[in-house]
Parts: C-alpha cells; sequence; structure tokens
C-alpha cells in the first residue's frame, strides 16, 4: 500500500481539474437584465429596462430631447441640436451600444445583459 | 488492496467507542491548528479535519463517520462562536456531503479506486454542496455557480493533500494492532 495514486486515482483528479477549468473559461452572462441608461446633463440619469416601453424628455442646455424606449430597442426621436446626429444614429439594443448628442449633452446607453458575440461579420 | 482495506475496518465495540472520541478530538484539533495557518483566501482552507472523516468511513462506516462530521461541526462552530452562522451552515452541508459522498465511492469503487481517489471526490462534494448552500442561502443560483470553478480547483488540491495524509496513516494501522506513543 505504498503507493498512493492508483490509476483511477489520477483520473479523478484529472477530471475534478478539467471541469474547474471548464467551467473557468465558459462565457456567462452578467446577471443583470439589460437596460437603456439615459444620461443628460446636470446629472440627469434614467434607467429603462428594455423590456419596458417608455418615452424619456431629456433637459439639455439646447432643450428638449426625447429618447424612446419601444420592442427592445432604443432610438433618439428628436433633438433641439443643429445636425441631428444623434437621431441618425438609429436604434442600440445591444450591451455595449450608445446613442449620444454631443451638443445637448445625453448619452443613451445599453447596459448590464449577455456580453460576448460579435460585433459585425462579414463573409 | 481491497483486502488491506476492508481489514482497517473496527470490528470491537470497545475499540470503536474510545477510536471514535479519539478521531473526533483529533479532527477538533486539526480544524484549530489549520485555523492558524495563514492562507491567500480566507475560504481556501485544504480541509485537514476531513482526513479524520475519511478514516472513520473506511475504519467505522457510514452512520459513525456522518455522526462523528456533525459532532466535529458543530463543537467546532460552538468553541469558535460561529455555531448556526453562516459559516456553520456550510461546515455542515459541505462534511456532511463528503461524508456521505466517500462512504459511497468507497463502498462502490475503492478497489480500483485508492484512498486519494475517494478524498478527491469528498472533496469535491463538499465544495460543491458548499456552493449549493451559498446559492441557496445567500446569493442566488447564478452568482453562486460563478464560484464552482474556483470550488472545484480547490478542491483537488485540497482533496489530493488530505488524501495522502489519509492514504499513509491507513497504511499504519492494522485491527488489533495497539496504538503506541
Amino acid at each position: 500500500m505504498s503507493h498512493p495514486f492508483k490509476r483511477a486515482d489520477r483520473l479523478v483528479f484529472y477530471a475534478i481539474v478539467a471541469l474547474g477549468l471548464v467551467l473557468l473559461l465558459m462565457p456567462r452572462g452578467s446577471g443583470r437584465p439589460a437596460a437603456v441608461v439615459v444620461e443628460g446633463a446636470d446629472g440627469f440619469r434614467v434607467v429603462v429596462p428594455l423590456s419596458e416601453e417608455r418615452t424619456v424628455e431629456v433637459p439639455g442646455p439646447l432643450g428638449e430631447t426625447i429618447v424612446e424606449v419601444r420592442e427592445g430597442t432604443t432610438r433618439v426621436v428628436s433633438s433641439p441640436c443643429p445636425d441631428k446626429v444623434c437621431i441618425a444614429m438609429g436604434t442600440a439594443s445591444r450591451p455595449g451600444e450608445a446613442l449620444v448628442c454631443v451638443p445637448n449633452g445625453v448619452v443613451v446607453r445599453i447596459d448590464g445583459g449577455r456580453r460576448g458575440g460579435p460585433d459585425a461579420t462579414t463573409r | 488492496m481491497k483486502a488491506d482495506i476492508r481489514m482497517a475496518r473496527e470490528r470491537s465495540p470497545a475499540r470503536r467507542v474510545a477510536g471514535f472520541g479519539i478521531l473526533l478530538a483529533l479532527a477538533l484539533v486539526l480544524h484549530a491548528v489549520e485555523g492558524l495557518l495563514p492562507t491567500p483566501l480566507p475560504f481556501a482552507r485544504l480541509g485537514l479535519a476531513n482526513i479524520v472523516t475519511l478514516l472513520a468511513v473506511v475504519a467505522f462506516g457510514l452512520a459513525d463517520a456522518v455522526l462523528l462530521t456533525a459532532l466535529r461541526v458543530m463543537l467546532a462552530s460552538l468553541l469558535a462562536g460561529t455555531f448556526l452562522g453562516p459559516g456553520f451552515a456550510m461546515s455542515l452541508a459541505g462534511g456532511l456531503t463528503a461524508a456521505v459522498a466517500m462512504w459511497a465511492v468507497f463502498r462502490l469503487w475503492c478497489p480500483p479506486l485508492g484512498i486519494v481517489g475517494v478524498s478527491l471526490v469528498g472533496a469535491a462534494a463538499h465544495n460543491v454542496a458548499q456552493v449549493v448552500t451559498v446559492g441557496t442561502i445567500f446569493t442566488g443560483a447564478a452568482a453562486a455557480a460563478r464560484l464552482l470553478p474556483v470550488a472545484l480547483l480547490l478542491a483537488a488540491v485540497a482533496g489530493l493533500a488530505t488524501g495522502l495524509a489519509a492514504h499513509f496513516v491507513l497504511a499504519r494501522i492494522r485491527p488489533g494492532q495497539e496504538l503506541r506513543t
């Protein structure tokens, strides 16, 4: 009985280590549901879960920027800025995407939810 | 190997009672000494007291091993002032699960598996049970599941260490042998 490491023991050891490593490297969600964070000037901040439908009026130096959350995406409906770049940016729906109106100081971004997955693919 | 291991089973009732008391005291001492050792992570302990649980599984059987583990956890937590606290719940869940798992593996697969293998299974069961306890009582299942990889890796190391210790103890014990100091 002076050989503590039988072949089966080795197998068990490697199995446990392998299981631990596999679980370590698996991608995971952050556990928080995806939400839209709307931030404006002077500390204005509203968080709307993507599952809800809401219109947010964001006050800013130029006037009111209207942000809409609907059907799992968000977009800027109207804004008093001269170029309307924020409206042209279209919709945001995945974590990390954002819409910004610089003149009026409005930032609309998607936070939480499951990260990972490619941003785009080409063929 | 199977014949050797089975010979370690203690049949004398008097020896069992005395042995039980000694093992319980030994487990408490191991637990206390281990608590004095520094660790990088507070919860990353080797669980040296589980050596005693494994010895009890081999020498005494399931009922005694479970009782021994329960008493050890209770006494240790009473002495430390953590009785019925969160640490107590986790120790109890881990220890009892490990005891039962080790007994089952010992009875079913010990001939191909050695004491080290049984100990590894016990350590894995111990840590997984603790993760499940955390997930059930404290946080949610998702947050607790993130502890699994670390729990398993630590279990591999701990199971190895305690298994080796138990192996070398059993290698020197024969039934009927007087304990000499």
